[in-house]
């Protein structure tokens, strides 16, 4: 049959043959070409028959045979070599230049060694005749040609090449070509090739207005393309008023009468980033603002989201949902405009849009940016009745991240959820967890609901089974989430409704899996009951208290969250997310550091800690940022690195437990805050901050070359913001600990003060315990009061207990007493062992740096005989 | 040329659009509507103000009238034009305008004959009339006789509205009519393309109204809505037949969709059932939303909504009630509220905008308690009261983006108050610097238009379009922006009775069938045969012009020198003559050669002469030849 077939192929070496063939040789070819059985002799044969046609054929059939020879490249690369000659040859002629070039396209998608060679073929000389070419098939298939050998696949600039500029030119030149499609291509191929040689050039703008609609979309790719490019060149103080001239330029087009058009130019807009809040703000009404911004009228830039968000078509709407996200974590007043109108999108025909402003509610809310208002509530809990899965599933997810301000607002979301458990038991685990989460959020709101719901729960009488329905079952959910969050809310509740939740037990569990475990949430539901646990319920988690297992899984939530906003704030060099860290924080705070587990308190406190000096590290860097990006100056910048300095200090020498590379960490943030330091105290301090950036060198040293011979690279690493630590896989149970002191003073009333006689020392009446301080630590009382610090020295030896836990009954004298009433500040503290030595040459105090072990105290002294004459 | 544009209703005020333009002999009208404030003369547009050419009446006036939309403010008067005034010629519009305007016009008469009022037209009339309209489709262009072209585009506003882009000759120009930038549900918004305009007349029924996000509106609706079914309460909404019960109904069946929600909703038979099945059948005309799902499900096939009847008027539990007319001036809606106003749990949600003297101007203006709908009856009116605002025109911005897309030479403003326009003219003249008009009922304006002269340019010469960025291209101003002009080289050619065309440098002499003349300069150029036979004894020593003749040894000694000299491979050893381009040396054996200038030379002094010969082109290398052969 092979056989059969390649006889036919003869006409194609006679010059004679008739057209019918000819046409009837070449679809042969193909037939052969795409049969998979045929053998590497065949080919060849077909190869050669094809090359001798071409080079010997009639003209009218020439395109068909090198479409056909170029379809035979792809599956065998081996024969591109002679196209390739082929294709050189007739590229310079002047006929069949266009499918010549359509070819060698062909052969460089082709794989392999397809681009080398391809490449090899385009000479400067020739790459400019061909654009210059008066054909417009021939300059349209050179771009795609050249955008596919020089730009595609390289980001970065390759290795120099004489060429480069060439195709440069072509690029450039043809963009004012009279051909919208080549106008088009230049235009695609120049935002790559600005890209990757790291150019910045105005081009794009005046095409901006094409009439051909994909000259447009080009050009808009173009000018966002180029705009993140510059941004990254553009300096500092400039960025903002470079980033808002783009966008503005962008703005008109917003209003195009192409769906296509429109789309991408809100996708576009949402890639300039550091748009000024006046600009966005002008973007959310029609009504023009009358403000000059950078001399530019922002005029254009009115409605672009509003009229996004109301546009026809759904693709727009959903680009519009998609780009707001961009901007809302920036500016608070663009963010509640923002929330209105998406919460409005909610109420959308079209399910993508829907989904995509609930996206970007929850990006808002993960921000700590979705505050709730009223006149919201209805639109956006009516989202958890929709009859789209999905949709309700994103509410729910939104949901979670919500602040409720009120009782109100946390009364009707409660309400909803619970309906919602009524109409939709399908989605009973999700509707379950998510009552859990906002419960757990607000637990006290959840407590004064679940009180003011127990009749609910109440079962009236034996004949009337409630605690099945589905409401009762979210309302237990509701109770126990705020009692897990706060052991002491728990004694709110009647304990009945722990009861009554055991039974449920399976129903409940499944939902609040990814914050406690079964057997965890069966130990505290009967803890709480006050019925004795069994405990031959063994289970690898059993040591697990339960309230510290939600703990854990809490600490691991937060630490990913965190690490996901460091990532972005890096990426994005947007304004730090002070606001999302904080969040972060105050969501740990919620825990009892009492109640749990030894081993879960240091783990908590260490993040805690960690989180605000990552905060601090944001907020520093916020206010070191260049002025005109509207920040707000709420703290004095030297009080936050002072600050910094004393939180770091704190998380180095009260963490016991930490590993190497932690501590790294610590030091290497503490050389952070001793750079910005220097810049921002100048030469006032710079003697004590480089004496400390010397020892925190040599300890840096110290660690690392225990790990590595080679001595730190540390110049390289406090240049930029060192990358976080990877908290996700710290392990809370490995015994991480918290040095610790309470200090209580045994009168602390301000009605009684204490006595005493000007001159003479004062015996301050204290009970001080301590927590994981060895023997050989060096505790030290600090007294401050009337202009005069006083330390006395605490031996460890003179406490009673182990080394997890001492406590001593103590007067101490305070020997400064001044002559009128005065307020005494007492702390307890601890030297540091490897600290730096302070420049105090007292001789009664300690002879390093200190950190604060506890609360201070605060006690008030009354002259004798005073004190008790007014009472 | 000029366009005359002459405003004969609509101008300075809203009602009556009808404007009148005059390019170049032919007439058009847009829109023949009515006013329905007055009930005499003025209601109509004073067609008398139309120069009418002789006896032939308006048919030989008007070359043709072009219809916007149905609403009666655009159409109104039409029956009375072409059946008693007599106008006969062609009238253009939509289909879902033709299909809906006898409904309305017959509406109207109704009324107007109810009332007792003098007709101005009869149920024939509208018929008739009907007759003569053709029907466009959008963005299908239409020829009127051989100068005239029409084009429509989608408008929103109401089913079937539509912009009218109108050239005759070179003169293009676009009357909006009433249209809508901000898609409704049930509508989209207006689009067209870009144009090269000389006027646009556009309408400025909210000239420096900016409106904000209907959703907020829209959001607050379906939150009363809802609370009101929820607590069992019934919803009575009335509404025009046309538009707004549409816009409102789709919004609610989509609501009750997603919220899964049972409660009924219920149309009042008559024309809004009617009128559905219009909307249904024109469903290509309406939002993008809707086209797109209508292959799936009509989305005027409402799920939720079933047909009214006035016994299910006592019927228990929560419904929705959609009832004409819309602001509750009499006929059902009225009857329903009677029944329903009562009850604290139910809701009446009227129109942004209700006639003073209504029901529902009553019910807007204040918290009323009661109300006498006649003599004997007295409501109390205990139920909710909600207003819905939605206006199916564009605003300010939406005017100022519509001329700004299509940046026309010059604007005209009809349709709105005259303060109004008279801000916006403002704004179009200092922001986007467009000259503008608005005038009064009556007036003309005449605008000035560029005589354009369309030329034919021949492939040959689009081809050739010599990219200047790509040639002009050097290191110094590679990352300039680009210059954004193109230079295409050509010559223009204006035959009496053609059309002028642009062609390429190529094909001039063969368009005009002509023959290529080149112009040759020849020079015979004496040669001191001395020199050259000292130099040919050098060679000839050298033995490289052993056995040539005379002449030939000459010329290959020139060929040495030139070679010598220029350096150049391009010097060409002919058989008899040597060639560098087009320049050309033979041996010159005449002894009196016509080329052969300037005084003789002595006699005695043998000379050898050669004839060159060269074209201008050449001209430089030629005197650099000549000046080499003389030495």
């Amino acid at each position: 049959m092979e056989d059969l077939l390649l006889k036919k192929l003869c006409h194609l070496h006679q010059t004679s043959s008739k057209s019918d063939d000819i046409i009837k040789s070449l679809i042969t070819c193909r037939a052969l070409i795409c049969s998979s059985a045929v053998s590497e002799s065949s080919l060849t044969f077909v190869s050669t028959s094809i090359l001798h046609f071409i080079e010997h054929g009639r003209g009218q059939y020439l395109p068909f045979a090198i479409k056909l020879f170029s379809d035979l490249v792809i599956p065998n690369p081996s024969y591109s070599p002679p196209l390739i000659d082929l294709c050189s040859s007739l590229i310079s002629t002047d006929n069949h230049q266009a499918e010549a070039l359509s070819a060698l396209l062909t052969i460089a998608r082709s794989g392999g060694e397809g681009k080398l060679l391809v490449k090899s073929v385009l000479k400067e000389d020739l790459v400019l005749s061909l654009a210059g070419s008066r054909v417009v098939s021939v300059r349209s298939q050179l771009l795609r040609l050249l955008f596919f050998v020089f730009l595609h696949g390289q980001e970065t600039r390759a290795a120099e090449d004489d060429r480069d500029h060439a195709v440069l030119r072509v690029f450039f030149g043809l963009t004012a070509d009279l051909y919208p499609t080549v106008r088009s291509l230049a235009l695609d191929g120049l935002v790559l090739l600005c890209k990757k040689w790291s150019v910045g050039c105005d081009v794009g703008v005046e095409l901006l207005h094409d009439d051909d609609v994909f000259v447009r979309l080009s050009a808009v790719r173009l000018v966002s393309g180029l705009t993140q490019l510059r941004l990254e060149t553009t300096p500092a103080s400039d960025r903002g008023k470079f980033s808002d001239s783009q966008f503005l330029k962008l703005c008109p087009l917003a209003r195009d009468m192409d769906v296509r058009v429109r789309v991408e130019v809100l996708l576009s807009l949402e890639k300039i980033k550091l748009v000024s809040e006046i600009v966005l703000l002008q973007t959310l009404t029609k009504k023009i603002m009358k403000v000059e911004h950078y001399g530019i009228p922002i005029s254009c830039a009115a409605g672009v989201f509003l009229q996004g968000l109301e546009d026809e078509y759904h693709e727009v709407r959903r680009a519009a949902c998609f780009s707001l996200g961009g901007f809302v974590n920036l500016y608070a007043k663009f963010s509640s405009g923002a929330l209105d109108l998406l919460m409005d999108m909610l109420n959308d025909d079209s399910d993508a849009v829907q989904l995509q402003a609930l996206q970007t509610l929850l990006q808002m809310a993960k921000n700590n940016d979705l505050i709730a208002q009223e006149s919201h509530m209805h639109m956006f809990l009516g989202t958890l009745t929709n009859i789209k899965a999905q949709i309700r599933n994103a509410a729910r997810k939104v949901i979670r991240f919500t602040g409720l301000r009120n009782l109100d607002l946390f009364r009707q979301s409660v309400n909803a959820l619970l309906r919602n458990m009524e109409e939709y038991r399908e989605d009973a685990k999700d509707i379950l967890s998510t009552i859990f989460c906002i419960g757990k959020t607000h637990g006290g709101l959840a407590t004064r609901i679940t009180n003011e719901r127990y009749p609910e729960i109440e079962q009236p009488g034996p004949e009337e089974f409630k605690l099945g329905r589905p409401r009762v079952l979210g309302l237990l959910v509701l109770g126990i989430s705020s009692s897990l969050s706060n052991e002491k809310l728990t004694h709110t509740f009647p304990e009945k409704i722990f009861l009554y939740a055991l039974p449920l037990l399976g129903r409940i569990s499944p939902s609040l899996e990814e914050f406690i475990s079964r057997d965890d949430l069966l130990s505290f539901l009967c803890n709480c009951a006050g019925l004795p646990f069994a405990e031959e319920t063994e289970s690898p988690s059993k040591d697990l208290q339960p309230v510290a297992a939600l703990t854990a899984s809490a600490i691991k939530q937060t630490l990913k969250r965190v690490s996901e906003v460091w990532k972005m704030m890096k990426t994005r060099s947007s304004r730090p997310p002070v606001k999302a860290l904080r969040a972060c924080r105050e969501q740990l705070e919620m825990f009892d550091q009492n109640v749990c587990d030894e081993d879960f308190t240091g783990a908590l406190i260490f993040c805690i800690e960690y989180i605000h000096v990552l905060e601090l590290v944001a907020e520093i860097w916020e206010q070191m940022q260049p002025k005109d990006l509207l920040i707000i100056r709420t703290n004095k910048l030297d009080l936050l690195l002072k600050k910094l300095e004393k939180y770091l200090g704190r998380l180095r020498f009260l963490s016991l437990g930490l590993t190497e590379k932690e501590e790294t960490h610590l030091l290497e943030l503490s050389l952070l805050q001793c750079a910005l330091s220097l810049s921002a105290f100048g030469s006032t301090e710079a003697t004590q901050i480089n004496i400390k950036i010397k020892s925190l060198l040599t300890r840096l040293e110290q660690l690392t070359a225990r790990e590595k011979p080679n001595s730190y690279s540390w110049s390289t690493h406090i240049v930029d913001f060192p990358d976080l630590l990877t908290l996700e896989d710290l392990d809370v149970r490995r015994g991480l600990r918290a040095r610790k002191s309470e200090l209580r003073a045994r009168v602390v009333d301000r009605e009684f003060p204490l006595a005493f006689v000007p001159g003479l020392p004062v015996g301050i009446p204290l009970d001080i315990t301590l927590q994981n301080i060895c023997d050989s630590d060096s505790v030290w009382l600090r007294m401050t009061g009337g202009g005069a610090t006083q330390y006395g020295f605490l031996s460890v030896d003179r406490f009673g207990g182990s080394h997890l836990g001492r406590s001593l009954a103590v007067d101490l004298p305070f020997y400064a007493t001044p002559r009128v009433p005065f307020l005494l500040r007492v702390v307890v503290c601890l030297e540091c062992p490897s600290g730096d030595l302070t420049g105090t040459k007292s001789q009664h105090g300690p002879r390093r740096e200190t950190v604060d072990l506890s609360q201070e105290v605060e006690i008030y002294l009354e002259e004798v005989g005073k004190s008790r004459s007014w009472c | 040329m000029a366009i005359e544009c002459l405003v004969l209703g609509a101008g300075q005020m809203v009602g009556k659009s009808c404007v009148v333009v005059t390019v170049a002999g032919k007439r058009i009208m847009f829109d023949c509507g009515m006013h329905m404030g007055y009930a005499d003369a003025r209601s109509f547009p004073d067609f008398s103000l139309i120069t009418r050419a002789d006896e032939g009446g308006f048919d030989s006036a008007i070359s043709c009238v072009i219809i916007t939309h149905f609403h009666l403010d655009h159409i109104g008067a039409l029956p009375y034009f072409t059946e008693v005034c007599g106008y006969s010629g062609p009238i253009f519009m939509t289909y879902p305008t033709k299909a809906l305007a006898p409904l309305m016009l017959e509406d109207y008469r109704k009324v107007k004959d109810q009332r007792g009022d003098e007709e101005k037209f009869t149920s024939d009339h509208i018929i008739k009339c009907m007759d003569k309209v053709t029907t466009v489709d959008i963005k299908q262009t239409v020829h009127v006789g051989e100068d005239i072209q029409i084009c429509a585009y989608y408008a929103g506003h109401v089913l079937g509205a539509a912009m009218f882009h109108v050239k005759v000759g070179d003169a293009s120009m676009v009357y909006t009519g009433d249209y809508n930038m901000t898609p409704d549900r049930h509508l989209g918004a207006a689009q067209i393309n870009h144009l090269a305009l000389d006027l646009l007349i556009t309408e400025s029924t909210y000239a420096t109204t900016v409106r904000d996000s209907k959703y907020a509106r829209e959001r607050e609706f379906l939150k009363v809505v809802h609370k009101c079914i929820y607590r069992g309460g019934k919803v009575l909404i009335p509404a025009f037949a046309l538009g707004r019960a549409q816009e409102l109904c789709i919004l609610l069946d989509d609501y009750w969709e997603r919220m899964n929600l049972k409660v009924p909703i219920y149309f009042s038979a008559g024309l809004t059932i009617q009128s559905n099945m219009y909307y249904k059948t024109f469903i290509g005309w309406t939002s993008q939303k809707i086209k797109d799902s209508s292959a799936i499900k009509n989305a005027f096939d409402f799920k939720h909504v079933c047909s009214f009847k006035p016994s299910m008027i006592h019927d228990p539990g929560p419904c929705v009630l959609f009832a004409t007319p819309g602001m509750l001036t009499g006929g059902f809606s009225v009857e329903v509220f009677k029944h329903w106003a009562p009850s604290e749990k139910n809701l009446v949600t009227l129109p942004g905008y209700c006639l003073a003297g209504t029901l529902g101007h009553k019910l807007m203006s204040g918290k009323a308690t009661t109300v006498d709908l006649d003599k004997d009856t007295r409501i109390d009116v205990r139920c909710q009261i909600h207003q819905l605002s939605f206006s199916p025109h564009t605003d300010a911005k939406g005017i100022m983006d519509m001329v700004g897309y299509l940046s026309p030479k010059h604007v005209i403003l009809v349709h709105g108050e005259k303060p109004k326009m008279a801000a916006l003219k403002g704004r179009i003249e200092s922001e986007l610097s467009i000259p503008c008009w608005f005038p009064a009922n009556g007036e003309t304006v005449i605008i000035p238009t560029a005589q354009w002269v369309k030329i034919e340019a021949s492939n040959a010469l689009l081809n050739s379009h010599n990219n200047s960025n790509l040639h002009d291209f050097s290191t110094q101003n590679m990352l300039l922006p680009t210059q954004g002009e193109t230079v295409v080289e050509g010559f223009i050619m204006m035959e009496k009775g053609k059309k002028a065309k642009a062609v390429h440098k190529d094909e001039l002499l063969a368009s005009l069938s002509l023959e290529e003349n080149k112009v040759h300069f020849a020079y015979c150029c004496p040669v001191k045969v001395q020199s050259l036979e000292q130099m040919a004894t050098k060679e000839l020593s050298a033995g490289t012009l052993a056995g040539m003749e005379l002449d030939e040894q000459w010329l290959v000694l020139l060929f040495m020198k030139l070679k010598e000299n220029i350096h150049s491979t391009s010097v060409v050893m002919g058989s008899d003559h040597l060639s560098i381009g087009s320049f050309k040396i033979y041996r010159c054996l005449k002894d009196k050669c016509c080329h052969r200038v300037g005084k003789l030379a002595d006699p005695e002094e043998p000379r050898a002469y050669f004839c060159c010969s060269w074209t201008k082109e050449d001209e430089k290398l030629a005197w650099r030849v000549l000046s080499i052969i003389k030495d």
